[in-house]
């Protein structure tokens, strides 16, 4: 009854001065299930989301030196993010991680055995750029995370919540879009 | 064409294998992860929004998650998993417990340290001079020291000839002689009182700590009361003054029943008389009025029109139209009774005491006859 009285914040201010464990099961509980929602609408997958959120809790646990005295919800959700990003981030695979651009100095960046210059690079950039925008956001997600992270089709799917087969989808299309821009506008710079 | 099936991705990639490495290329760091959440918060300054513009052109992963972080919709099918919640409360509330078992404190460990230290107080007695040679027992260092300088010097092996001190101790008397010469059950007391005063302390400082977090919660709970209280009584008072509100609305509202009210009947017997074009709707017009005197205590004039036409039944309209013409009253669709009268009902509030019209048609067979005009002079 008493802990039901409190406030959230002053609950995990007690929790935060005296590290007492049902103060600590007071505040998951509360906090449990909107955190959930918050993992699942970021995740897209139930189990992982019953892990980022479990994860939380823990951090919560640990962390709570660093809880600032107020808003206890948004530094709850800003935990929660972080968290999120980070476990994108760390399920990138190392091997895809691209080579660090020689643009030391003036010489030439050699890409695929031509040598460019960075005024041509960044020309060449543009050009690619411009039908990329053109795609839909759905394809151009899948089209980036794909070419340009290196993630395969089921990395895709985990991370973004797309079956298998709408990402193979989003590719295909976004491949037929992105050559028809290109042709659009090769077709343009030639006239 | 060059680039027939080339959305098959072996080809495209040999096509454009040169462009996608661009990509890559100018892609460059991803920004940090508060860079990111400021930008989601909508709070980036001008130069860090258009530098993560900028890398979201070519980062789909960044884009992606700024995307998601962004995104405060709810998604397919979320409803469906939040109804099995308490499957998932289940599970998760079984991983926390396991979690908080895991940074418990052993409950072993103070019984063991306690025991640890009453067995090396308790140990057989020995010479003083002997334990203070030993390494000091770790829970009581400060103890065993004061105890180690406190022995009589006696005791401590020494090359040199014993000698009397010039100011030796008094020797031991009464009942505590026994305890004094023993110096193992002089270090058991001095052990369990520290103990003792441990526990006192401990015991003491947890009180204290409870009676803080009692006081802080029942300052709460009052707060809380009073304002409950607060609201109550502003809750009761909004509930009087809308009660009051709904019974003035009630009472204004009220849908008079008029069957049950106080009629007034009335009778009058009209012939079928239309005015001469000349004096149609003209005041003075030659056309009989009645005067009717509706009581005060009555609230609905029935007046009875006893219509002395060769129609049976009807349809009629009837029409009471104030001086300037205006139709105050109208009924419409009216069968004369089985006495040959014609019912029209008009509730007092809608008469007020001066002379009207009385206009009666015909209405049958889709259209209007105008059979007479007469005056009606209300009086109360």
């Amino acid at each position: 009854m008493k802990k039901a009285l409190l406030d959230d914040e002053s609950l995990v201010q007690l929790f935060k001065e005296t590290r007492e464990e049902h103060y600590f099961i007071e505040i998951f509980s509360r906090f449990k299930q909107r955190i959930y929602v918050l993992s699942l609408r970021l995740m897209r997958n139930d189990r992982l989301a019953e892990e980022l959120t479990q994860d939380i809790f823990t951090k919560v646990f640990d962390q709570i030196n660093t809880y600032p005295g107020r808003d206890f919800y948004p530094w709850l959700v800003r935990i929660t993010q972080k968290e999120y990003i980070g476990r994108i981030r760390g399920s990138k695979r190392e091997a895809v991680a691209p080579p660090i651009p020689s643009t030391e100095g003036d010489g030439p960046i050699l890409l695929n055995g031509r040598a460019y210059t960075a005024d041509e690079m960044n020309l060449l950039c543009q050009d690619v750029l411009k039908p990329v925008e053109e795609l839909g956001p759905e394809q151009k997600a899948c089209f980036l995370l794909k070419y340009t992270d290196g993630y395969n089709d089921e990395e895709i799917a985990l991370l973004t919540g797309y079956t298998i087969k709408q990402v193979k989808t989003y590719l295909q299309n976004g491949r037929r879009k992105f050559i028809l821009h290109w042709l659009k506008s090769k077709k343009k710079s030639i006239l | 064409m060059k680039y027939e099936g080339i959305e098959d991705e072996a080809m495209f990639l040999k096509e454009f294998e040169s462009l996608l490495e661009c990509l890559k290329r100018q892609k460059g760091m991803c920004p940090e992860v508060d860079r990111l959440l400021e930008s989601s918060a909508g709070q980036p300054n001008a130069k860090a929004a258009e530098k993560l513009r900028a890398h979201t052109e070519f980062c789909g992963e960044c884009l992606w998650m700024l995307h998601r972080l962004m995104d405060g919709s709810s998604i397919p099918g979320e409803e469906g998993i939040v109804k099995q919640w308490s499957e998932t409360d289940q599970r998760m509330t079984e991983r926390m417990q396991q979690f908080l078992a895991t940074r418990r404190p052993a409950p072993a460990a103070p019984a063991l340290a306690v025991s640890q230290a009453a067995a090396s107080v308790l140990q057989p007695a020995q010479p003083i001079a002997e334990s203070a040679r030993k390494p000091v027992v770790a829970p009581m260092p400060a103890v065993s020291q004061a105890i180690a300088a406190s022995a009589p010097k006696s005791a401590q092996p020494s090359s040199e000839p014993v000698q009397k001190p010039a100011e030796a101790p008094a020797p031991a008397r009464g009942r505590f002689r026994h305890f004094l010469r023993s110096p193992g059950l002089a270090y058991a007391a001095c052990g369990f009182l520290l103990i003792a005063s441990s526990f006192l302390l401990y015991t003491v400082a947890t009180w204290q700590r409870t009676r803080r977090l009692q006081q802080i919660q029942i300052a709460q709970v009052r707060e809380q009361n009073q304002a409950l209280s607060r609201e109550r009584e502003a809750l009761a008072e909004q509930n009087r003054r809308q009660e009051a509100q709904v019974m003035e609305l009630a009472q204004r509202d009220k849908p008079v029943d008029w069957a049950y009210t106080n009629p007034f009947s009335y009778q009058i017997t009209v012939h079928p008389q239309r005015p001469s074009a000349e004096h149609r709707g003209k005041k003075g017009a030659p056309v009989k009025m009645w005067t009717v005197k509706i009581p005060i205590d009555a609230q609905l004039l029935d007046l009875r029109i006893n219509m002395e036409d060769n129609r049976q039944y009807g349809p009629y309209r009837i029409e009471i139209s104030d001086e300037s013409g205006t139709v105050v009253f109208e009924g419409r669709d009216l069968r004369k009774d089985g006495q040959g009268l014609l019912p029209l009902a008009i509730p007092k509030d809608r008469l007020e005491a001066k002379d009207y019209g009385l206009k009666i048609y015909y209405t049958g067979n889709d259209r209007s006859d105008w059979l007479a005009e007469h005056r009606l002079q209300i009086s109360r």
